[in-house]
C-alpha cells in the first residue's frame, strides 16, 4: 500500500506515463513499474528491449534512469529510424477481461449499484513523437490467466482476474500497472441477478491519466435474464473519478456507444465425462 | 494420299472470309477467357468477404467453368457450326460417358452434399479412417488433405459421405486427456491437489471450464485418473508437452510414484527363468578350495 506520505517523493500517475525519454547512441535505460523491469538500449539506429519479471515489487517506480543492463538478458532488436526517443505508455488488453468478484454479488429485480474494478494494465513502448508514435512492444504488467466465456461452441478467449468490487476507487491501493474501470451495473430482469462472473470487453475501452489514476470510461451493464444477452454502454466521456483526467489511448476496437453481448455468467461444469 | 491431297485446293479453303472468322474466333476465344477470369477474380475481390474460404473456391470454380462453357458455345456458334446437332450429340455422348463414370458422378453429387452440409472446411483438420490433415482443398471428385509430415492424401468424395469424420479443429476449444497412474500407497487427496495445481498454473490451460479429474478406478499397478484440461486448439503440442513434463517433475519432486507394469520374460517353456543377480550387494567372501590345487 502506498502511503499519503511517500506518494509526495513518487512520480504521479501522469508523470509516470506520459513521458518522452530521449537516448544516446549506445545508452541503456532501466524502467522499473510493479513488478516488471525492463532496459531499452539505443545502438546505430537499433532499439534494444529486454523485459524481465522480478516478482518483487518496487513502490517508487524507476522511469528511464540510466543504467547498465545485466549481461544475461534476452533482447529483442528492432530496426528503426533515426528518431532517438521513446514512449512508454500503458494499454488496455487485448482481449475481454472476466472478473470474478471475490464474493459474489446478488442484485435485486430493477435495482443497480456503481461499482469499482481495477483493471490490469499492458506496457507500450513506442519510438518517436506523441504526435506520430510507433508501436515497437507490448507486455503485460501482470500475469493474466486465460479463461473461456460463454458456450465451448461460440463464446470468446478473455484474460481472467479476481477483483473485488468497489464502492470506492480509493478502497484499493492504486498500483501503477492497474486502471479503474467505473461499472454501473443494473439489473432490468425480474428476477435477482446472481453472477460469479462478469465480462468487461476492455478493448473496446478508452483509457484516461490523471495526477492519481489510471482509469477507464465508465461502462454501464443492463441484464435481461439469465442466458441472455446484456445491453452494454460505453460513455464518450472522462469519468467521475478525479478531476483532470487525459485521455491517454482510444479503444483497440472501436464500436458503436451500445452494443448488445453476453456478460454475466455462473460457473458451469462441463466436467460430463 | 498424295492423290486426295493434290484434289484439295488451299487456295479455296483458306479464303479472306475463312481467314477473318478463324482470327474472330480465336479473338472471341481468349478475350471470353479473360473476361471469365476478371468477373471471378472481381467476384472474389468484391462480394465474397462474408463467405468461407471453401465457399469463395466453390464459388470460384462455378463461374470459370460455367464461363468456360459459354466461350466455347459462343465460339463454335461464330464458326457457323450448328448448336442444336452438336447438344444432342452431346446429350448421347453424356449418357454414355454417365453410365461409364457412375463412380465419378457419385463423387460429384457426394461433394455438394459435403458442402452444403459445411462439416469441414479448408484449414480444418480432420481425421478420416486411420488418415488426419489438415483440409488443404475441397474438390469436384475429392478433398485433398495435407498431413502433418507434409505428404497429400485424395480422398474420393464418395468414402467421406459413408464414413466417420471427425473434424478436431471445429471448435474454440478443446479437452486434451492425460491418463495418470498413481501407486496404491499414495495419498489420493494430495495427487488430486497436485495435478489441478499443476492445471491451474500452466498459462496454457484455461481456467474456466475447469479443469476434470476423475478416480478412473483399480487398475492392475495402479489407482487409474483421469486430467482433463481445456486449452486453446492452437495450443495443442504445447500443451501435451508441458504437462507431461510438469507432471513427471512435479511427481518426482513429491514423491509420488508412478508405478508401470513389470514383465519378465522366458526363452521358451523348456527353458530355465531367466537368472536375476543382484550387482550391488556386498561381494561374497572367497571360500578357499578344500584340495589346494595350487600344488
Amino acid at each position: 500500500m502506498r502511503g499519503s506520505g511517500a506518494r509526495e517523493e513518487e512520480p504521479t500517475t501522469r508523470e509516470l506515463w506520459e513521458k518522452i525519454t530521449s537516448f544516446e547512441e549506445g545508452q541503456a535505460r532501466l524502467w522499473h513499474i510493479g513488478t516488471i523491469r525492463f532496459w531499452i538500449r539505443r545502438v546505430t539506429e537499433e532499439w534494444f528491449i529486454a523485459f524481465e519479471e522480478t516478482g518483487e515489487y518496487r513502490a517508487h517506480p524507476a522511469a528511464g534512469e540510466e543504467r547498465e543492463p545485466p549481461p544475461e538478458l534476452k533482447w529483442n532488436r528492432y530496426v528503426a529510424g533515426k528518431t532517438a526517443k521513446i514512449i512508454v505508455h500503458p494499454v488496455l488488453p487485448d482481449r475481454p477481461i472476466v472478473i470474478k468478484p471475490t464474493s459474489p454479488v446478488k442484485i435485486l429485480p430493477d435495482r443497480g449499484s456503481r461499482y469499482f474494478i481495477h483493471v490490469p494494465v499492458w506496457i507500450s513502448i513506442m519510438e518517436g513523437s506523441s504526435k506520430n508514435p510507433l508501436l515497437l512492444q507490448e507486455h503485460p504488467g501482470d500475469f493474466l490467466s486465460s479463461t473461456w466465456f460463454g458456450d465451448p461452441d461460440d463464446g470468446e478467449l478473455c484474460f481472467s482476474f479476481t477483483s473485488d468490487l468497489y464502492k470506492n476507487p480509493a478502497e484499493r491501493e492504486d498500483l501503477p500497472l492497474m486502471a479503474v474501470c467505473p461499472l454501473n451495473i443494473r439489473n432490468g430482469f425480474t428476477s435477482i441477478l446472481d453472477f460469479q462472473r462478469i465480462c468487461v470487453r476492455v478493448p473496446h475501452l478508452q483509457l484516461y491519466s490523471g495526477p492519481r489514476y489510471l482509469c477507464t470510461n465508465e461502462v454501464e451493464l443492463i441484464y435481461r435474464g439469465a442466458g441472455q444477452q446484456s445491453h452494454i454502454t460505453f460513455r464518450e466521456s472522462a469519468p467521475t473519478i478525479e478531476p483532470d483526467l487525459k485521455r491517454i489511448a482510444l479503444p483497440r476496437i472501436p464500436v458503436n456507444r451500445n452494443i448488445i453481448k453476453k456478460s454475466f455468467e455462473y460457473i458451469k461444469s462441463l466436467s460430463l465425462y | 494420299m498424295k492423290t486426295i491431297l493434290g484434289n484439295i485446293e488451299f487456295g479455296n479453303i483458306f479464303t479472306p472470309a475463312f481467314l477473318f472468322g478463324a482470327l474472330r474466333a480465336v479473338i472471341i476465344l481468349v478475350v471470353g477467357f479473360f473476361l471469365v477470369r476478371l468477373i471471378a477474380f472481381l467476384v472474389r475481390r468484391v462480394f465474397t468477404h462474408n463467405l468461407t474460404e471453401q465457399s469463395r473456391m466453390m464459388l470460384n470454380k462455378s463461374i470459370i467453368y460455367i464461363g468456360g462453357i459459354l466461350v466455347v458455345i459462343a465460339v463454335l456458334s461464330d464458326l457457323g457450326l450448328k448448336l442444336s446437332a452438336l447438344l444432342g450429340a452431346a446429350g448421347v455422348v453424356g449418357i454414355a460417358v454417365g453410365i461409364a463414370s457412375q463412380t465419378s458422378l457419385g463423387n460429384i453429387i457426394s461433394g455438394l452434399f459435403l458442402v452444403s452440409e459445411k462439416t469441414f472446411e479448408i484449414g480444418d483438420v480432420v481425421t478420416v479412417g486411420s488418415k488426419t490433415g489438415i483440409v488443404y482443398s475441397i474438390d469436384l471428385l475429392s478433398i485433398k488433405l495435407r498431413t502433418f509430415d507434409n505428404l497429400l492424401i485424395r480422398i474420393p468424395n464418395q468414402t467421406i459421405i459413408s464414413s466417420e469424420l471427425t473434424n478436431i479443429t471445429r471448435f474454440p476449444i478443446r479437452r486434451m486427456d492425460f491418463n495418470i497412474g498413481v501407486a496404491y500407497k499414495e495419498d489420493l487427496q494430495r495427487v488430486r491437489e497436485t495435478l489441478l495445481a499443476i492445471a491451474h498454473e500452466n498459462p496454457l490451460c484455461l481456467e474456466e471450464p475447469e479443469p476434470l479429474l476423475v478416480f478412473n478406478g483399480f487398475g492392475n499397478s495402479s489407482i487409474d485418473i483421469l486430467l482433463g484440461i481445456w486449452f486453446e486448439k492452437s495450443n495443442y503440442l504445447a500443451v501435451k508437452n508441458s504437462v507431461i513434463m510438469t507432471i513427471k517433475e512435479r511427481f518426482d519432486s513429491l514423491g509420488i510414484e508412478i508405478p508401470f507394469p513389470h514383465v519378465t520374460l522366458y526363452a521358451g517353456s523348456a527353458t530355465e527363468p531367466f537368472p536375476v543377480r543382484q550387482v550391488d550387494a556386498a561381494p561374497a567372501k572367497k571360500t578357499p578350495k578344500k584340495d589346494g590345487a595350487a600344488g
